[in-house]
């Protein structure tokens, strides 16, 4: 029995999930009161502390098993022909997996010239290895923004179908056409340059005004804040019951409900937009959020908070299928092989999955008129010098 | 420990910028030994 303090019919002030003093309590009981206390840690230790070990030894027999040794800082991996510490390629899965993870999208679009200009890894390898982190890498995250809620499977099946039928082919052009470094350096400055104009464009007036679900969206996001932090509370803005609901579902049409907002999307559109940004993507080895997210924001006006429930499960898709084709179809159908190096990807998406699953869990903390316009900026300068370095071969490597 | 915890809380929005500074400063290192 709880104490009250002499206080007959009044409720204890003892929080239910600590007992009181002399009272005997089960392991059980113990642990639920753990869970309730911290639910964060809790999730931490049962979700992802499992998958982060598990790849991560996956990828030490793998390279016992494919190379006889562990690679790392003295020894070369062997298809990328670089030396790397591991616990670089863990800090290179884990910051990328959470700068993109805040904008919804994998960590390929920043792993991927990361692995070329500064680990020098630049044979045709690198993308089918890059395929293997977007792959991973959105797992942790997956997992956060599906216990927040933040999830429906219904705007995310036509898109993932899209993938399905256009990630096949991105390989072979890869191949073909793509195979020297300077032109796919070239391409990649350009995706990683429209990345930019579109984070920075986003937070401009000019941008908000224009579209008015975002505007409202956004007023609504920022008074949360200010509540939250006038409380003295960490300043989310979003709601805890927040949740995207499927509101009509059809081969035309979908509608979809989040927060008092309503966005309908014609289903064949969806599908092409899949289509097209998964024969691009797996192309050049990345999981795709970089066209994906300003196609979405742009056509429907989807705030970053629901557009990840859309863009997670599509890279994993796409990342996927695209990887099936690199290692099976291709040289099947073409005799050329094209292996990715599975240690180094398993390494850099250990730390991608931790990174991946932090963002979700402090993207709702964190305003996008900071964070939109400081990784533009750097995704913008990174873009330009591959873009210049395609014309004019500049005095240093990049 | 209650007041630490809130200042670190009113700090999370500051992360992406400290993730990336030391994202350059590793990088940085990584060219000047490796390389």
């Amino acid at each position: 029995m709880a104490r009250n303090d002499g206080k007959m019919g009044q409720k204890s002030e003892l929080p239910m999930n600590i007992p009181p003093k002399g009272i005997a309590v089960g392991q059980n009981q113990l642990q639920e009161s753990f869970g309730a206390r911290h639910p964060i840690l809790k999730e931490f230790l049962r979700d992802q502390i499992p998958m982060i070990t598990g790849v991560f030894i996956l990828g030490v027999i793998i390279s016992y098993v494919n190379y006889g040794y562990l690679p790392g800082a003295d020894q070369s991996f062997p298809v990328a022909g670089v030396r790397i510490p591991i616990w670089h390629l863990l800090w290179m899965g884990f910051w990328t997996g959470y700068t993109m993870g805040l904008v919804g999208e994998a960590a390929g679009i920043f792993s991927l010239p990361y692995s070329m200009s500064v680990l020098q890894f630049t044979s045709v390898g690198v993308s089918p290895t890059s395929l293997i982190i977007t792959f991973l890498n959105p797992f942790g995250a997956l997992l956060g923004f599906w216990r927040g809620k933040q999830w429906n499977l219904d705007l995310a099946l036509w898109l993932c179908l899209g993938a399905v039928l256009g990630s096949p082919i991105g390989p072979f052009i890869r191949v073909y056409l793509l195979s020297n470094p300077v032109p796919f350096k070239g391409i990649i400055g350009i995706a990683l340059f429209l990345m930019s104009v579109h984070l920075c464009i986003q937070v401009t007036p000019w941008y908000l005004n224009k579209t008015a679900r975002q505007r409202s969206f956004k007023e609504k996001f920022d008074k949360m804040m200010k509540e939250c932090l006038q409380a003295g509370k960490a300043p989310c803005g979003l709601p805890a019951d927040f949740r995207i609901v499927t509101l009509e579902r059809s081969w035309k049409r979908l509608r979809i409900g989040y927060w008092g907002e309503e966005q309908s999307f014609n289903v064949p559109v969806m599908l092409l937009i899949g289509f097209l940004v998964g024969v691009i993507a797996s192309a050049l080895g990345v999981g795709g959020g970089f066209l994906l997210v300003p196609i979405l924001v742009s056509l429907f006006g989807l705030p970053m908070y629901v557009l990840v429930a859309a863009t997670i499960p599509y890279v994993i898709t796409l990342s996927i299928t695209g990887l099936i084709s690199y290692t099976v179809t291709l040289p099947l159908l073409t005799g050329v092989s094209v292996s990715p190096d599975w240690s180094f990807g398993l390494f850099v998406a250990s730390g991608a999955i931790l990174g991946a699953w932090l963002a979700s869990k402090t993207q709702k903390f964190i305003p996008e008129k900071y964070l939109k316009p400081m990784l533009g900026v750097v995704t913008g300068l990174v873009g330009l010098l591959y873009i210049i370095n395609y014309f004019w071969k500049l005095p240093f490597n990049v | 420990m209650g007041k630490l915890k809130e200042i670190g809380l009113q700090l999370i929005p500051f992360l992406p910028f400290l993730i990336l500074a030391v994202a350059i400063v590793v990088a940085i290192y990584h060219i000047k030994f490796y390389w």
